[in-house]
């Protein structure tokens, strides 16, 4: 009897006029009261702000009546020797990290959805999440204090089996690897989480069938697994193809020093300081716009092959 | 899926491994050392003296146990204080997050309510599009938030992530059918919400707190941004003292001016056992909780997958 009551209700709704179905909803919109007066001081307020990339901005002008300069804030940064060490660490570092922990975190899914006694699997798994619920800063403390060339576990590793101690943070070249290396350790067994899910989903009747066929596991893992897992593997690619350009400044700024700034001064970085410690809103404002154009620029046309290639996309 | 298999299976063929399961047993076990040594290690480092530390670079239990570095620590006003406001900002901040998220993600997950699919457009759009680190941070300033509590909790009250995957829980696990029926019952949208979708989504609620309740736990930018009263420093900026600023922060020399009749070489090991000592306190509660909310993390995540 209610399911009748519903339908009539329902049609009744999508023939009414559009102001009063509006009319009809408005406890519903009531409620997104809050959203909308967040959505509009925090971001399209700030959105707004923008335009001081094309203006130098004066805080007692204000966003809208600083004088307008056009883009000599975005020339002067594409001619400015931070341009090509900012932009070639950050993508350096993202794509470093991206071709490292992506295949690999895919593997150790393989791995935990192959091991065979669900004890063990579950334990395995959880205890892979471990250093994701430690802070970037302890994360961070624990690099400084193994790598550091005095009292250093590293170093007495090293010193132990008869090599030198080195300063790790003091050189460059050693930046990449450690940042990269450790966001692995930190990172890679939650990231393998959406896998998991994915592959308990995979029907097992095509195991049975693969198995009758004379499959091995290896076989089995690379023609049934993978391609059940290939939805997520590409969206989660897309998206992480569109985070190339930003690279949160949260852990670099703990691990950059003076002496490796060559390797790690970043976007990110380096807006920071140039802006809020150094008050360049302006110039910073047109760096992040800059930045910004690119990830999606980069997200656009990762969605629109993997969209032609593959037919999935994120929309 | 495998052991289902497995169950069909006479009893002998259970226990049959096969080369692939030892090499794999053997490749999971290396990985799980790799990942869990260096936790291990910084919890027994912490009990030991640093200058043993130098002899035995494999440590699997204290070395020359002491407990010089703990004390030192538990003297330290800085940390409590700290620990003090991060339990302020994370239970004001999840408390509103969670608010936000909840309200707004009932009215979205009603498909009839007109202009939802602009609404979800927008919403997306905030996850790509953005100011930017200096004009929010004009806007915060113009506000005159700097300096409070607001600052930290107010940018960010709702994630759009989170907030994509409530939508679909609660479309997912809420039937349609009670929803109608408590409207035809004469329940406003209000009531609805008090006293069907809230009790209902106790574990979304679980989900957001955790995922919303671990981000400010542990975020320390904001607060290195907006906040320049040492007094309101969370936890995470007194640890950046402590672990990354050694030589350069105030709050170390403060911790080490009562030991300054011991000598450099004490001094140096006081300072590493209480960067140990510290990582291991504000790690350890988070290490020992997870396990058992794990459900809760896995399932935020899953969820969110499913609905892309």
């Amino acid at each position: 009897m209610y399911k009748k009551k519903v339908e009539s209700h329902v049609i009744k709704t999508s023939e009414k006029s559009l102001g009063k179905r509006i009319l009809m909803h408005r406890e519903l919109y009531i409620m997104l009261i809050p959203l909308a007066v967040y959505l509009a001081i925090f971001w399209v307020w700030p959105l707004y702000g923008v335009q001081i990339a094309f203006r130098d901005y004066n805080a007692a002008l204000g966003f809208w009546e600083s004088p307008f300069v056009g883009f000599k804030h975005f020339t002067r940064f594409f001619n400015s020797f931070y341009f090509e060490r900012t932009l070639r660490n950050t993508i350096g570092i993202n794509l470093y990290s991206l071709l490292i922990s992506f295949p690999l975190t895919i593997i150790l899914a393989l791995m935990f959805n192959e091991i065979r006694s669900q004890g063990f699997k579950n334990f395995a798994q959880i205890a892979s999440y471990a250093p994701r619920f430690l802070s970037i800063v302890v994360v961070c403390g624990m690099l400084l204090t193994f790598f550091s060339a005095s009292t250093g576990m590293i170093n007495h590793i090293l010193a132990a089996i008869g090599l030198e101690r080195v300063d790790f943070f003091a050189f460059p070249k050693y930046f990449w690897h450690i940042y990269v290396w450790s966001g692995i350790w930190q990172g890679i067994g939650f990231g393998t989480i959406m896998y998991t899910a994915a592959m308990s989903s995979i029907s097992k009747d095509l195991y049975e069938a693969a198995t009758l066929d004379g499959a091995n596991r290896l076989q089995k893992m690379w023609y049934i697994t993978l391609p059940g897992i290939q939805y997520v593997i590409i969206v989660l690619l897309i998206m992480d193809l569109g985070h190339m350009m930003s690279l949160g400044f949260e852990k670099v700024l703990l691990l950059q020093n003076n002496l490796n700034l060559e390797a790690s001064e970043v976007i990110s970085t380096y807006v920071y300081k140039a802006g809020l410690i150094e008050g360049k809103y302006s110039y910073t404002t047109a760096i992040g716009v800059f930045n910004m154009a690119v990830n999606l620029l980069i997200l656009s046309v990762s969605n629109y092959t993997s969209k032609k290639v593959r037919g999935i996309g994120l929309w | 899926m495998v052991t289902e298999q497995r169950q069909s299976l006479p009893f002998w063929r259970k226990l049959k491994y096969s080369g692939f399961d030892y090499v794999n047993y053997f490749l999971v076990l290396v990985f799980l050392i790799i990942i869990l040594y260096p936790l291990w290690y910084v919890l027994m480092a912490s009990f030991s003296d640093i200058y043993a530390l130098i002899d035995t670079p494999v440590l699997l239990s204290p070395v020359d146990f002491t407990l010089d570095a703990y004390k030192k620590v538990f003297e330290t006003n800085e940390i409590w204080m700290g620990l003090k406001n991060s339990l302020l900002y994370t239970a004001c901040g999840t408390a509103l997050n969670v608010f936000m998220t909840l309200i707004t993600a009932y009215p979205l997950s009603r498909d009839t309510i007109p202009g939802k699919k602009w609404m979800m457009v927008l919403i997306t759009m905030t996850m790509y599009i953005n100011g930017g680190m200096i004009p929010n941070y004009l806007v915060v300033d113009t506000l005159g938030m700097r300096n409070t509590i607001f600052a930290l909790i107010l940018p960010g009250a709702v994630s759009a992530y989170l907030l994509i995957v409530s939508i679909s829980f609660i479309k997912s696990t809420v039937p349609e059918s009670i929803i109608e029926a408590a409207r035809i019952d004469g329940c406003t949208h209000f009531q609805t919400f008090c006293r069907i979708i809230v009790p209902l989504s106790v574990p979304l609620i679980g989900v957001l707190s955790l995922q919303y309740g671990l981000n400010h736990w542990n975020s320390y930018t904001s607060a290195l941004i907006y906040l320049d009263e040492r007094n309101m420093y969370p936890l995470q900026l007194v640890l950046r003292e402590i672990l990354i600023r050694t030589e350069v922060s105030s709050m170390m020399n403060d911790i080490m001016t009562m030991s300054y009749e011991i000598d450099y070489e004490q001094q140096v090991a006081l300072r590493e056992g209480i960067k140990y000592v510290s990582m291991v306190v504000t790690s350890v509660p988070l290490l020992i909780i997870y396990p058992f909310l794990n459900k809760f993390f896995a399932k935020g995540l899953v969820l969110g997958g499913v609905k892309e």
